[in-house]
């Protein structure tokens, strides 16, 4: 929350966009910003939100179970079957 | 042996070895309780030691080969029960326990190396609560240590998909128990590491007896885990279980179950969470409108609307001189009457003319009347000039600054401008009107006009 040019600000990841977007929030509630901070701040935290929501897609689900030669080191890889 | 009249002699060699021989025979294999005392260990990897209790003490020798499968460490004081051969040192003509089998008492093996290492890793500081990483909110690739085959992996694969269907698992093949499962254990979590890129990891094996579960409390389990850069939920056994690997780990889960739970919550909770956000963030913007319109007001002051409000301003002085004047003019009036009346009354008074003096008061009343009408309209109108005065006040107030035809002028940089002097011939600049904005290039520009 140090610059004035949010666009410069890329979140770490999903935790971090997360907190500043609610320090944003906060921010804003307590409406003791000027009209160009508050428009600032709540443009990024619109970008946040959309951050976020895009983390919470970007895994892709896969299970795999790591094949190890006998000194217990990787050599490949393949889907793990759970027979439920 | 030789022979002296009735004597048998033997040479002290002689005896000690019949000595030897005959205790060697007899005190083979034999089981031994007594305390631990004077134990030493010196480089060579043997422990020497004497074992007594309140009648008397024998030696011991611990070798190298046995004493390094023991796996609680033996102390001083220690009541413990051993298991070897007696043997007889010829050259000091000593005789000593060759110690095979070592064990404690009163507390099983397992359950003292368990609280021995405990202790020995809690006081190097493994288990200190600053060393705990915090887990990630949301991780996205998790690591598992386990056995492929178990109900464990099965439970956490289950729980995990469930909460959060789009997550990466990979499942590094490991023993969890039998003795090779420590290693296996150990070498999982540092491969993990290694191959880098997981969130966290979870070391987890489902119930079992204290001594299935103990290459849970192995030393190289707890250094591996303890050395993890990776963060790291153990879950071993059922929720009454509790293993070295549980106190070093960042985060003990209870179950394998349990420790799925706490790796992830609910994608759906992640997702209201961040709209309960947006909605605060739209909220506050929104219901923060009129203190920002009063922000509005200093930033877009304007000396054009600057000389109206001071008008006004002036005008609404005026009006508050005038109610002084008019309330002065008024008192005044009034002691003048009430003055008049005295000296009438004097008068009246000295040429006792009653019916006059009623005359008087009936004029007095009608004066009065007629004074507090005048005074009432003259406040009424007053007040309806302040009135007047006053929705001329908000209509100039900045709430309407937009809605009367004044903009906001943006840079390309979301900078306000309030000078030209500020934009260049050729700035891409952002109108904003009261409703909507235009999208403009500065043509031409004059620095200097001021209203």
């Amino acid at each position: 929350m140090t610059s004035e040019q949010p666009e410069d600000i890329k979140p770490k990841d999903f935790e971090d966009a997360l907190k500043t977007l609610e320090g944003i929030v906060r921010e804003l509630e307590q409406g003791d910003l000027s009209l160009e901070k508050s428009l600032a701040r709540y443009e990024h935290g619109v970008r946040l939100a959309r951050f976020c929501n895009s983390k919470l897609e970007e895994a892709e689900k896969r299970i795999e179970l790591l094949q190890t030669n006998e000194d217990g080191e990787p050599v490949g890889r393949k889907p793990l079957e759970l027979n439920e | 042996m030789s022979r002296d009249a009735e004597r048998t002699i033997y040479s002290v060699g002689e005896i000690t070895r019949h000595i030897k021989n005959h205790l060697e025979n007899t005190f083979t294999g034999i089981w031994i309780a007594g305390e631990l005392s004077n134990l030493k260990r010196p480089a060579s990897g043997h422990r020497y030691f004497t074992l007594k209790d309140d009648q008397a003490q024998i030696s011991a020798v611990m070798f190298q080969s046995e004493a390094r499968r023991v796996r609680f460490r033996p102390e001083d004081g220690m009541a413990v029960l051993v298991w070897g051969h007696i043997t007889v040192y010829e050259p000091r003509g000593n005789y000593q326990i060759r110690v095979k089998r070592i064990e404690p008492r009163g507390k099983g093996e397992l359950q003292l190396a368990f609280e021995q290492l405990k202790a020995k890793l809690e006081k190097e500081g493994l288990f200190a609560e600053s060393l705990k990483k915090p887990l990630p909110l949301l991780p996205q690739r998790v690591g598992i240590v386990t056995s492929p085959s178990g109900d464990a992996v099965r439970d956490v694969c289950r729980i995990l998909h469930r909460r959060y269907p789009n997550l990466e698992v990979l499942v590094y093949p490991a023993k969890v128990q039998g003795s090779m499962a420590a290693a296996e254990i150990a070498q999982g979590v540092r491969v993990l590491n290694r191959l880098g890129g997981f969130d966290v990891l979870i070391v987890t094996r489902g119930g079992g007896s204290l001594e299935d579960l103990s290459p849970f409390n192995e030393e190289s389990v707890a250094r591996a885990i303890a050395t993890s850069a990776i963060p790291i939920v153990s879950a071993v056994g059922h929720e009454a279980d509790f293993t070295i690997a549980d106190f070093v780990a960042d985060r003990r889960a209870a179950t394998p179950s349990a420790a799925a739970e706490i790796v992830v919550e609910r994608k759906e909770d992640f997702q209201r969470h961040v709209t309960v956000l947006k909605g605060r963030l739209d909220k506050a913007i929104l219901a923060g409108r009129d203190r920002l319109e009063a922000k509005v007001q200093k930033v877009a002051a304007h000396q054009a609307f600057m000389a109206v409000r001071h008008g006004v301003e002036r005008r609404s002085q005026q009006v508050d001189e005038a109610d002084y004047r008019i309330r002065g003019l008024v008192e005044r009036r009034l002691a003048t009457l009430a003055k008049r009346l005295d000296e009438t009354t004097r008068r009246l008074e000295a040429q006792r003319m009653d019916h006059k003096l009623g005359q008087a008061r009936a004029t007095l009343q009608a004066l009065s009347g007629r004074l507090d009408a005048a005074e009432l309209k003259t406040r009424e109108g007053a007040h309806r000039t302040l009135g007047r005065l006053g929705a001329k006040l908000d209509a100039l107030s900045p709430l309407g600054v937009l809605g009367r035809g004044y903009s906001l002028t943006w840079t390309a940089q979301g900078k306000l401008l309030r000078r030209a002097a500020d934009a260049a011939v050729g700035d891409a600049v952002r109108v904003d009107l009261d409703k909507g904005s235009l999208h403009c290039r500065v043509e031409d520009k004059d620095d200097e006009r001021t209203t």
